[in-house]
């Protein structure tokens, strides 16, 4: 175990060390990190920026702000391992932290500068669902201050809301405090998007007001959720300027997609009591992408910075998919393969 | 058997990795990667020539345009 952990930090020190040493700031980084006023307004904390905005004046040079991004990208496969640990038991903490340290589709938020929000609320997030599942239940009190955290650091972490009630099915603890934690999140997460609408929680240069008809923005949002489900399995085409169209051929692609993705939420409730991971890990991702199908960025639709929380979500299906195919193999030849 | 599939794996899955950091070092790289995977984009082509010129390798960016005309 102790040389896993060491084999990991060592595999991520030989991937972005060079990138820290020599990688400049690229895309929008020149924009959000440099450009950015140190002045920090209610707005940008109301809109779910305040955090990471404070943070970019100071952490501005690139090496500084590549070195952030990847300690804080460590903290989070430590934290992640650690929840898993918990809820699943140490193969699996292990597996999914792994499966975190590994994966191509994580390298986004983490290489790119202005990923670091993103990384921001991932920590806050699993903070939060670390004090839910202790085992002292006053832990539970911290749960919406961290979660107040991860939204002011970016707005996606009002996702951890959602996820509070997934990791308490899969803990199947007596609820008493952690109810009230639970119910405490929500109230402060609604009185925070109560402040403005939902429509204002644009991305950088998106501008306000800035629409287009519900049934497109849905379109393009289902066949981008989906295009990372399959770059998940097979991250082979990764690209920070995802091919997803708004025109007819993109609404029936996006049909028959759907009915696949019914048909996958199928699978998950089936398989509850099972393979009770595979259906938190599905429940994990959607809880994550479901917000944006409401909030319109049309200039930028689900990348794969935005899909960094959902990844603790993603290993926990391909830890279940590899157990699925571990009991056929036994069922069919009698043999297991290597089960992690 | 089983130990090489689980390397296999992690060994592919790592160069996939790899690749993909490569590929935020600088804007030239980030947006030839993103010309790669999706070459008919208009996004990923103008920023690529735009971040060739910027980095003054305009004979690559005029050689990326004249490879668009029919």
């Amino acid at each position: 175990m102790r040389w896993w952990i060491v084999g990991l930090v060592a595999w991520l020190a030989l991937l972005y060390g060079p990138h820290i040493w020599s990688a400049s700031f690229v895309y929008e980084d020149h924009q959000l990190v440099q450009g950015s006023v140190p002045d920090v307004t209610v707005r940008d904390v109301m809109h779910g920026r305040g955090l990471s905005k404070a943070s970019w004046s100071v952490i501005d040079t690139p090496r500084m702000a590549h070195l952030l991004n990847v300690g804080l990208h460590l903290l989070v496969i430590g934290l992640a391992g650690w929840l898993f640990t918990r809820l699943a038991g140490r193969r699996t903490g292990c597996v999914v932290a792994t499966v975190l340290a590994l994966h191509p589709l994580t390298v986004q938020a983490v290489a790119y500068a202005a990923g670091r929000a993103e990384l921001m609320a991932a920590v806050a997030v699993l903070l939060a669902l670390l004090c839910l599942t202790a085992q002292t239940a006053w832990m539970s009190v911290y749960v919406p201050v961290l979660l107040a955290v991860a939204y002011v650091s970016k707005e996606t972490g009002i996702v951890g809301v959602g996820l509070l009630p997934v990791v308490v099915w899969l803990t199947n603890r007596a609820w008493g405090i952690r109810l009230a934690g639970l119910i405490g999140s929500g109230a402060l997460m609604y009185a925070l998007s109560q402040v403005s609408t939902l429509q204002v929680l644009v991305n950088v240069g998106e501008g306000v007001g800035f629409r287009i008809a519900a049934w497109e923005w849905v379109t393009m949002q289902g066949l981008a959720v989906w295009r990372l489900l399959i770059l998940s399995v097979a991250p082979l085409w990764l690209t920070v300027d995802p091919p997803i169209h708004r025109d007819s051929a993109s609404l029936v692609l996006f049909g028959a997609l759907g009915m696949l993705a019914m048909a996958l939420l199928e699978c998950a409730w089936r398989a509850r009591d099972r393979y009770p991971l595979f259906t938190a890990g599905i429940a994990w991702v959607g809880v994550v992408a479901a917000p944006r199908f409401v909030v319109q960025t049309p200039r930028s639709p689900f990348n794969e910075h935005q899909w960094y929380l959902a990844m603790p979500g993603v290993a926990c299906v391909l830890v279940s998919l590899w157990q699925m195919a571990d009991d056929q193999c036994a069922a069919w030849w009698g043999r297991r393969m290597c089960l992690p | 058997m089983r130990r090489w599939l689980l390397i296999g794996i992690l060994v592919v899955v790592g160069l996939l990795e790899w690749r993909a950091v490569r590929a935020w070092r600088s804007e030239p790289a980030l947006w030839g990667h993103a010309y790669v995977v999706a070459p008919r984009s208009p996004r990923a082509v103008s920023n690529y020539v735009k971040a060739l010129i910027a980095a003054g390798r305009d004979a690559e960016a005029d050689a990326i345009l004249n490879r668009r005309e029919p």
